[in-house]
């Protein structure tokens, strides 16, 4: 099982928890509310509840900018409530707004959010101790640990992200969790004395406890065999990628024989007409649809480079391909060249009188457009890398525009795997992302790996299936519980009447 | 009973109050993230106020390009049309990426502007494979000998002219622009 899907379920529940405890504390207000119908009560009412709102919003991990917005309304919105709602309690040394509305001129977004948010926790955690200060109220201290806690929890949010597990995540979230803990125990000291509430509570934590339980143990199944698929789906792409690899490059092989056993090639060259040898190539280029085509004389220097005809005269005779095929032999390699990159790359010798009077060199190009379209087809996120570095990709870097070229792969199951020319399946990380991945040398004619293509699929993607999973099952499971509320509250009202009586 | 609906109307008013505030401030939050993902970052200040005065502000300079098929496009079709064209090349990474986004974006968005992609002095070849390789499906004019390029002053590549029905061009956009940036800059220099 992996460990961001654990991860990702504790955050669920943890959040599901924070919901509960704030849904616990805004009871209690409201209940108060209606006693004592004033403006200080239903403040701290309505805070709790928006708090109670932005929890399942965030518990529920419901995606869209405008959601996201909407929910960090509902939480500052809520946290100024509170805020306000300790400062009109407490006459005497009433601290400033300032401290409050400290937002800053320029942000990213969530990293701020979360600092706003601390400030805010723990100005709630302050003056809630000004409170228990003045009043001796020992009843309040679970309330303020709870806020220093959370304070603390949302304080090392700044520093990781969900798909960047770290210490910081564990820290943070395990800070939360007794945050919330020690609220729920604060709200569960007052209900005691409650019989009724008590009752309702203790349904409706007991339904919602069950929910998750049974929603993670679901989603669980569902996403071991979803990952199963997902590998076995990944390893049949990685080697179709591999049968269009072994395509192109037979195909490259063909077509640079079939032109360099051309009698019209081979009297160009020999006779330097270099108009000539261009009309040809260019030809055969468009007709055969390559990547590039570019033909050489003996000595290894570009008579003619059809995909670009101004680039001529350079010397590609140290390319292995090049090289080999000087020596009379055809043949197909994928190497890096100043001009077309990391490609595919077929070269065929010219032959007069059985000596090496030129060669032709053709090939596929394989840059992010090519990998591009082998996406459309596959929906997977496809890597090329020379050695052990990206040299094109679908990948883009956070910033969603830029591609993630010359990042290098660093897990050693993978690199181990390369050496020994094997196909590798496994949950591997890039760019600090959880990813399912199969890798696939790519070998050359003389069986040296010449780098290795990858086929991978975000872990993130697998893991909002099991969300949307773990939302339906909530949510038909709020939906009960909020239907049976009516129920249980009238039963419970009977009940502590008749206890009364 | 006026104590109650006193207190009832202060509730709402702060509710409204902090809600107001909130949007106002996200809002502001997102408009200043904008402008930071689709700012200008690639040329020189003074090269970027040459490339502006050349042609923003003024009627759009006139352009008679073959599409793949070998069929004409000129200015004057798209009159009273909004129009973007987008100057690129093959060999530009970041240019070629444009390509891609403007793919996924005309796949995706219903526009109520026109597009023209304007490859910029390659063979057309080369432009065709280029294409085909990365299935995109995208409409572009070749401008093999560049010099439509030129009367555009488009030296940094990718760049974007967003030309009103009028044919004046409204916004000039040097660097790669993401689907969002397209939306929130065609929806503020053509509505």
């Amino acid at each position: 099982m992996s460990f961001y899907f654990i991860a990702n379920n504790i955050h669920f529940a943890l959040e599901v928890l924070g919901a509960l405890s704030f849904i616990m504390v805004g009871w209690l207000a409201w209940d108060s509310y209606l006693l004592r119908k004033d403006w200080t009560t239903s403040s701290r009412a309505v805070g709790f509840s928006l708090l109670a709102v932005w929890q399942i919003i965030h518990a529920m991990g419901l995606a869209g900018d405008f959601i996201f917005y909407l929910g960090y309304i509902f939480f500052f919105t809520g946290l100024g409530f509170v805020i306000w709602n300790l400062i009109l309690e407490k006459p005497a040394s009433r601290p400033t707004f300032s401290a409050v509305l400290l937002i800053p001129a320029a942000a990213a977004v969530v990293p701020y959010f979360n600092l706003i948010a601390t400030l805010s926790l723990i100005t709630i955690a302050y003056l809630s101790y000004q409170q228990y200060k003045k009043e001796m109220k020992t009843s309040l201290w679970p309330f303020v640990f709870g806020f220093i806690a959370i304070a603390a929890g949302y304080f090392l949010g700044i520093f990781y992200d969900q798909e960047s597990l770290n210490a910081f995540w564990a820290i943070g979230h395990v800070l939360e969790f007794v945050g919330f803990a020690s609220l729920v125990w604060w709200v569960w000291r007052y209900l005691q004395l409650r019989v009724g509430e008590e009752i309702i509570f203790i349904f409706i934590s007991a339904a919602i406890l069950i929910s998750i339980v049974v929603t993670l143990a679901f989603s669980t199944i569902l996403i071991a065999q979803i990952e199963s698929a997902v590998r076995v789906n990944l390893s049949t792409n990685v080697k179709v990628l591999d049968y269009t690899f072994s395509h192109l490059k037979e195909e490259a092989l063909a077509k640079a024989k079939i032109l360099s056993t051309s009698t019209d090639v081979r009297s160009a060259i020999l006779r330097n007409r270099f108009n000539d040898l261009g009309a040809i190539a260019t030809r055969f280029f468009n007709n055969e649809k390559l990547g590039f085509l570019t033909i050489l004389d003996n000595g290894g220097r570009v008579l003619i480079r059809a995909s670009a005809p101004s680039q001529k005269s350079d010397n590609l005779s140290k390319e292995k391909a090049v090289r080999d095929s000087l020596a009379g032999k055809s043949v197909v390699f994928v190497e890096s060249s100043p001009s077309e990159k990391f490609s595919i790359r077929a070269a065929s010798p010219v032959f007069y009188q059985g000596e090496v009077v030129g060669v032709v060199l053709v090939g596929f190009l394989l840059d992010n457009a090519f990998l591009d379209g082998m996406k459309k087809i596959t929906g997977l996120e496809i890597s090329v890398f020379e050695n052990n570095a990206i040299v094109s990709s679908t990948l883009l870097s956070a910033d969603g525009q830029t591609r993630v070229s010359g990042v290098k792969q660093t897990d050693a199951a993978v690199s181990e795997a390369m050496k020994r020319g094997e196909i590798i399946t496994l949950r591997t990380e890039f760019l600090s992302r959880p990813f399912l991945a199969s890798y696939l040398p790519i070998l050359n004619s003389d069986g040296e790996v010449a780098g290795m293509l990858s086929a991978a699929k975000p872990q993130r993607e697998i893991l909002e299936t099991a969300n949307a999973t773990n939302h339906l099952t909530l949510v038909a499971v709020t939906i009960i519980v909020l239907m049976s509320i009516a129920p249980i509250y009238f039963l419970t009202k009977k009940l502590t009447e008749e206890i009364k009586s | 009973m006026e104590q109650n609906f006193l207190r009832y109307l202060k509730l709402v008013l702060a509710i409204a109050f902090f809600v107001t505030a909130g949007i106002l401030i996200l809002g502001w939050l997102g408009n200043y993230f904008v402008a930071e993902i689709t700012q200008e970052v690639f040329l020189p200040e003074q090269q970027l106020a040459e490339l502006k005065e050349v042609v923003l502000g003024k009627p759009a300079p006139y352009f008679d390009l073959k599409n793949l098929s070998g069929e004409r496009f000129n200015l004057s079709e798209f009159k009273n049309k909004n129009l973007i064209l987008t100057f690129w090349t093959t060999w530009n990474q970041l240019a070629a990426d444009q390509i891609r986004i403007w793919d996924e974006y005309l796949r995706v968005n219903k526009s109520d502007f026109e597009v023209r992609l304007i490859n910029s002095q390659e063979d057309k070849v080369l432009v065709e494979s280029f294409l085909k390789r990365g299935g995109y499906e995208v409409p572009v004019l070749v401008d093999e000998r560049g010099a439509v390029t030129d009367s555009y002053g488009a030296r940094v590549l990718p760049v974007s002219y967003f030309i009103n029905k009028n044919g004046t061009v409204e916004l000039i956009h040097v660097g790669v622009l993401d689907s969002k940036a397209l939306i929130e800059l065609s929806l503020k220099t053509f509505q």
